[in-house]
């Protein structure tokens, strides 16, 4: 056999190996595993959106926290011993300050939340059958380290950033906080985080690349990954200094007058932009789950309650406004209590003034005289003034949870439910609808839609957030003849021994008894104050409401001297200076 | 059958039939061959290099991309403790611990 013929068989030998050993891998053999090249479809979470306050601080962010998974079947140690070692990372980061600041009953808690916890690490460590367990998410960076320093086979940490909050709780009601939803996935509840969910979670990637056995990618063929979209950036409406300041005075005030509760909102009423939103009790974002529940409802927008004389205001401007009546207008008919449908209505404190003028109607928070006037608006008018203020429905306010408050339906009005709407009773409304509508007394007429983000920021492109509506309730003389009379409530009515000197301002005191079982419990009031500041031009409309008030049960002794309190700090803040005459 | 084959047949017969050991035909077809062969050769050292180069970028990708994702990590963290740092509830703890006081 020539050189020839020997050359030709090896070459014929060599291709039928080859071809041989090709058709063993590929039908034959059918290896299993990761060994031949896969396009990888893991997804890219999409870091959500941050939020910002009015002087660009980022009130929420992110941080780098991460998962902390076991594969059973690796691990090494006793799952009791290592649940032991691994329950005093994992427990709530409430407890994470130096060990000298806790009490001895939080050491307690503390004690029985790491035992609970370990019993649970152990249930999961010691199931074989699981190849990949979750143990525990969102762990902070440096309790990873600390865990990562165990040196613990079968331990490992996947990528899972939380939200982190600077300020604590400031704001917290604003914010609204993120949790998990049913599929594990971050999602937003309450305040912000519930309103734009959709656009502060972003969009995830995919990886959607080939990889080789070795995990990295072949940059050929089907090479183009997906990039996560970031979730859109909030800016805010709140200035993070007068939030900062309100949230305070309202704790001191709260201790002060020793109440269950209170808001304070306080707004631009040229734009309707919210400045700072403050309720007391609140929580931590970052720790929610270990607050009561009934917390998370932001009670400026969503509790409702019996307004009271507050409400006077809304009356007095429809009056106004159809003319029925004028500030000099004298009341016949307030000489007394009168009887309505069988019911009796008298003033607060049981003192009555003949013959007296509207103004002094709203200056002595005269119910009687209040009855008066709203016998000269009557159901179908009163009804619409109502409703074009904005109570009876939800103010559009950028923030879930949002309440409408409750008006009876206009076929149900009696004569009584007319008298004392007149007065703010049998009605009940949610703070950011007061504040709508003496907004819009101060914005001349013109209601504005309140809103908490002013712009909306992908990246990109900016996104102005303007009102919902924007319409004229009353007209601005009755705007105006409306804000001498609140301006002489304050110069003159029952809290103007603790009105700042020199600055007009324009408020009204309110004070609502809780309807408990059908009827009024005396001993339990809501107090509220609401008002406008510099009343010609006005920079702040602001209202301060207290739940159950026991130092005082009135809204003069307790909202209003809150309410100068905090206008004191605003004046110096804006720079208003007090008026010459 | 491959080109080789039928070159055989032919280079066979020709050494049968032909004094000459080597006629013109011949020495053109060995030469087409060698150069085939030489072409193919390179074209797959040229494949191995660009595959071997390839599998190196994908490595090299994934080290930039970690590298990408460590600096981003580094950056949260960084500007976590800006914010922390700056925030109002640092500094009204660092006011009463320097004995600051409101007038």
């Amino acid at each position: 056999m020539d050189r020839f013929r020997i050359f030709q068989l090896c070459v014929f030998l060599l291709a039928a190996i080859i071809i041989l050993r090709l058709f063993y891998w590929q039908f034959v053999a059918k290896i299993e595993g990761n060994f031949g090249a896969d396009v990888s479809s893991d997804t890219l979470p999409a870091t959500r959106g941050e939020i910002y306050t009015a002087d660009n601080f980022p009130i929420v962010t992110n941080q780098n926290a991460s998962l902390l998974y076991a594969h059973p079947r690796e691990i090494d140690k006793d799952p009791k011993d290592l649940a032991r070692i691994l329950a005093p990372f994992l427990i709530s980061e409430k407890y994470s300050t130096r060990e000298a600041r806790l009490s001895a009953d939080e050491k307690q808690q503390k004690e029985e939340e790491i035992k609970t916890k370990e019993e649970s690490l152990t249930a999961k460590l010691a199931n074989k059958n699981f190849f990949w367990i979750q143990l525990a998410r969102k762990v902070p960076r440096q309790t990873r380290y600390k865990i990562e320093d165990t040196k613990i086979n079968g331990l490992g940490f996947e990528r899972d950033d939380k939200r982190f909050y600077p300020e604590a709780s400031l704001a917290a009601h604003v914010i609204g906080f993120v949790g998990s939803d049913k599929f594990g996935e971050d999602t937003g509840y309450f305040g912000l985080e519930g309103y734009y969910d959709h656009r502060l979670r972003g969009k995830p990637g995919k990886s959607g690349k080939i990889i080789d056995p070795f995990g990295f990618p072949i940059l050929i063929g089907k090479f183009r990954p997906h990039q996560p979209q970031k979730g859109t950036s909030l800016h805010l409406t709140i200035d993070r200094s007068i939030q900062f300041m309100v949230e305070e005075k309202l704790r001191l005030a709260i201790e002060k007058y020793d109440a269950k509760g209170g808001t304070i909102i306080i707004s631009d009423p040229k734009n309707g932009h919210i400045l700072a939103m403050a309720n007391s009790p609140t929580y931590q974002p970052a720790l929610y789950s270990e607050y009561n529940e009934n917390l998370y409802k932001n009670p400026a927008v969503a509790e409702t309650y019996e307004p009271g004389s507050t409400f006077k205001l809304i009356a007095m401007s429809a009056a106004l406004d159809l003319g029925l009546v004028d500030p000099q207008t004298r009341c016949e008919d307030c000489s007394g209590a009168r009887q309505i449908g069988g019911f009796e209505i008298s003033t607060w404190n049981k003192k009555y003034y003949p013959n007296s003028t509207m103004t002094e109607i709203i200056q002595h928070s005269d119910n009687v005289g209040m009855t008066y006037v709203a016998a000269k608006l009557q159901v179908d008018k009163f009804y619409d003034y109502i409703s074009k203020f904005g109570f009876g429905k939800e103010t559009g306010i950028d923030l879930q949870g949002e309440s409408t408050g409750f008006v009876r339906a206009k076929k149900d009005w009696k004569p009584i439910d007319l008298a004392t709407a007149s007065f703010g009773q049998g009605i009940a409304v949610t703070p950011i609808q007061m504040v709508q509508a003496v907004a819009t007394i101060a914005n001349h007429g013109k209601l504005i839609t309140p809103k908490v983000v002013a712009r909306i920021e992908d990246g990109k492109k900016t996104e102005e957030v303007k009102p919902n509506q924007i319409r004229q309730v009353i007209s601005p003389q009755a705007a105006t003849l409306m804000t001498e009379m609140m301006v002489n409530a304050v110069q003159n009515g029952e809290a103007k021994a603790f009105a700042p000197k020199g600055f007009r301002i324009a408020g009204k005191t309110g004070t609502a008894q809780i309807p408990v079982a059908g009827h009024y419990d005396p001993n339990k009031t809501i107090t509220s104050f609401v008002g406008f500041v510099p009343a010609d031009d006005p920079r702040f409309v602001m209202l301060v409401r207290f739940t159950e008030p026991t130092s005082s049960p009135f809204g003069s002794e307790t909202a209003a001297p809150t309410f100068f309190e905090v206008a004191k700090e605003l004046f110096n803040y804006f720079g208003i200076l007090p008026s010459k005459n | 059958m491959l080109p080789i084959s039928v070159f055989d047949k032919n280079f066979a017969f020709k050494i049968k039939n032909n004094n000459q050991n080597i006629n013109l035909i011949g020495r053109v077809k060995v030469k087409v061959l060698v150069v085939t062969a030489i072409i193919i050769l390179v074209v797959l050292a040229t494949q191995m290099v660009f595959a071997a180069s390839l599998a190196t970028d994908g490595q090299k990708i994934s080290q930039i991309d970690q590298e990408i994702e460590k600096l981003e990590i580094e950056n949260i963290n960084l500007k976590v403790q800006i914010t922390q740092q700056s925030s109002f509830k640092t500094l009204k703890e660092k006011a009463k611990t320097l004995g600051f006081e409101k007038n």
